[in-house]
């Protein structure tokens, strides 16, 4: 698992540091964080369904902080939850990043929800490179 | 600045339930801190909800003190349970995560005519029933038919908007504050995206701490007998508490404008925050009014979706017992949020201000007499609905004088001791099922682990935290009221 819960950060919400070797995957592993908190069984969420969008910011905060709004968009109106994230390489770098998902619909009876992300939020929000690899620390209205 | 290494406050002992931070406690702070707790429940509270209340002093336009209740706990931005009144005319702000993302979150309480022994084998189908007429959880949407004309005017009319839909009588608007609707509401000021969450959410609990009760009340739980007759209370009276919000609309409209505050805050309103969470903007300004607006959609939708749920419980309730809602007496006594903006008058020293009250988990409380209060209620003050854990009840209590120190602000529940992942890791959700089985509390639940996070000993002593409210006498104990089903999402 490339995410820990950071239990003093938040009572009420859900606070997670999440780790990936490098920009490009940083989003992808915080999908996972995002499904992970939402479902019990993230490893049985499809990819039939293919969306693509962009995400927008001038900094990596930024760009984080629109990327999970996405995501709870998608959950909301078109119950998906994504499996696959592929960001193009380089374009990390932009104040727009294109973003490719593969998601499915989400089933209660498959996936076992636990509790519901409603936001996400600025508070203590923060994206760290060093040596390359990436930490991000998000916490979640839950 | 960053507070991360900050040590617990120094306080300075105001009475035996008020402690004060001095503003020398982070640098910045326009006026102290209080927080109302006895010496127990001020150490159980994390240091972290004192970082966060200082960071609240530290805005522009801010009066007097900011306030932590009993119930405090650490959130983002405010402390939940946190209390802040801003002065427009001294460039005081307008701050979405003052309020908390689930705008107008509340608890209603509706009563019945019943007692114990008339419902007492038919809990589980009631319960049952409950969790299948009003969807709970993670994916599960409305089953009402709402397009997007309709959502905006659901959001600039609330409760109102949902009896005219026949779900629910005009009584029932008598006993909603601000008579079922936010006035100054304005649906062009909430985005598509915001419509688009809300459309398949209205008449939907949620999840998290959202639940809807069926409660006993107990004669010896009666603490204030004239006022529980007045307002319909009786002992072993079956009544139904709701607690839920906004729901995603709302949640969409403090992240639209938290983005558009964040941009603008610094660089137009010269605004430093300590957290990014705290993003504001002067209340008076373009922004600060069109979030002011945006937040009255808020506030009407979550009004609505209650009203909505209120309609649910009505028809499942006629249906399992084969008596009309009017036969069963199902009237609602109160509908009260703990997350709003609302704009009061209150005293400052000799004079008296029209102040913006931020309260983000803290129950408007209001003193006999004050306008905020509906006409039925206004002689004796405000119901005020206290929420605690499904395992351990809950509180009906009436505002009281001492509110005036507080502008008119008391707790909401009991406040979380344990965060949700250490919950789950503590509490087996299907044995804390069962174990509450015994005990006589039928609970459904979308989920074992959601259930876990919900368990009593995840959260402070409801008992002691409202003797704080009620001995501090901004609140006065009517009755509590012990669970004996529940939904939860």
């Amino acid at each position: 698992m490339s995410y820990r819960f950071l239990k003093d950060l938040s009572k009420s919400d859900v606070a997670v540091e999440i780790r990936a070797k490098s920009a490009k995957e940083i989003f992808g592993e915080s999908a996972k964080a995002f499904n992970g908190i939402i479902v019990k069984n993230p490893q049985l969420i499809g990819n039939s369904i293919k969306k693509k969008f962009f995400v927008r910011g001038s900094t990596m905060e930024d760009r984080m902080f629109d990327f999970f709004d996405k995501l709870i968009y998608y959950k909301d109106v078109h119950s998906i939850l994504f499996s696959r994230i592929s960001i193009e390489p380089g374009t990390d770098k932009l104040r727009r990043i294109e973003v490719k998902t593969a998601g499915s619909i989400i089933d209660a009876g498959k996936l076992r929800p636990i509790v519901d992300i409603k936001a996400v939020t600025m508070h203590k929000l923060s994206v760290v490179e060093k040596k390359g690899a990436f930490t991000a620390t998000v916490v979640f209205d839950v | 600045m960053k507070n991360d290494d900050l040590k617990r406050p120094k306080f300075t002992k105001v009475s035996d339930y008020v402690f004060e931070i001095p503003k020398s406690y982070v640098k910045g702070m326009l006026v102290p801190a209080r927080v109302y707790a006895d010496k127990r429940l001020l150490d159980q509270m994390d240091t972290r909800v004192f970082e966060q209340i200082a960071n609240v002093s530290s805005l522009p336009g801010i009066q007097e003190h900011s306030l932590v209740m009993p119930d405090g706990h650490s959130g983002y931005g405010f402390p939940i349970g946190g209390v802040a009144a801003f002065d427009p005319e001294d460039g005081g702000v307008i701050s979405p995560g003052g309020i908390g993302f689930d705008i107008n979150c509340g608890m209603r309480l509706i009563l019945t005519n019943l007692k114990v022994n008339d419902i007492k084998n038919k809990i589980k189908e009631l319960v049952d029933g409950l969790f299948s007429a009003i969807p709970t959880g993670v994916g599960n949407s409305s089953r009402l038919n709402i397009n997007r004309e309709e959502f905006r005017k659901l959001a600039e009319n609330g409760s109102r908007w949902a009896v005219e839909k026949g779900w629910g009588y005009e009584e029932d608007l008598k006993g909603t504050e601000l008579n079922g609707f936010a006035d100054w509401a304005d649906a062009s000021k909430i985005s598509e995206k915001a419509i688009s969450r809300g459309l398949k959410q209205i008449g939907t609990l949620g999840s998290g701490n959202h639940y809807l009760e069926i409660q006993q009340v107990k004669k010896e739980n009666i603490e204030d007998e004239k006022i529980a007759e007045k307002w319909g209370i009786f002992p072993d009276q079956i009544v139904i508490m709701l607690h839920t919000g906004s729901r995603g609309a709302g949640h969409q409209i403090a992240t639209d404008y938290v983005q558009r505050f964040s941009a603008l805050s610094e660089s137009k309103n010269g605004i430093k925050v300590n957290d990014k969470e705290l993003v504001c903007a002067p209340f008076l300004s373009d922004e600060g009014q069109d979030y002011y607006k945006a937040m009255g959609c808020g506030v009407n939708i979550a009004l609505a979706n209650r009203q909505a749920i209120t309609h649910a419980v009505r028809q499942v309730f006629s249906k399992v017992l084969k008596r009309s809602p009017d036969k069963l007496g199902m009237e609602l006594l109160f509908d009260v949020a703990h997350n709003r903006a609302s704009l009061e008058r209150h005293s400052i020293g000799k004079s008296e201000k029209e102040l913006l009250i931020h309260r983000k988990g803290s129950t408007g409380s209001y003193a006999p007499g004050r306008k905020e209060i509906p006409r039925k209620f206004r002689k004796d003050g405000s119901p005020v609905i206290i929420g605690g854990s499904m395992e351990t009840g809950s509180y009906l209590l009436v505002g009281s004088a001492g509110s005036e120190d507080t502008f008119s602000s008391t707790c909401h529940g009991s406040g979380r001791t344990k965060s949700r992942s250490q919950a789950r890791k503590s509490t087996d959700g299907e044995k804390l099922f069962n174990d509450m089985l015994k005990k006589g509390v039928y609970v459904k639940s979308a989920s074992w682990a959601g259930l876990a996070e919900e368990s009593g000993d995840s959260y402070k002593d409801i008992d002691s935290v409202v003797d704080v409210i009620h001995s501090a006498g901004i609140s006065r104990k009517v009755c509590k009221l012990l669970p004996l089903g529940n939904i939860k999402g």
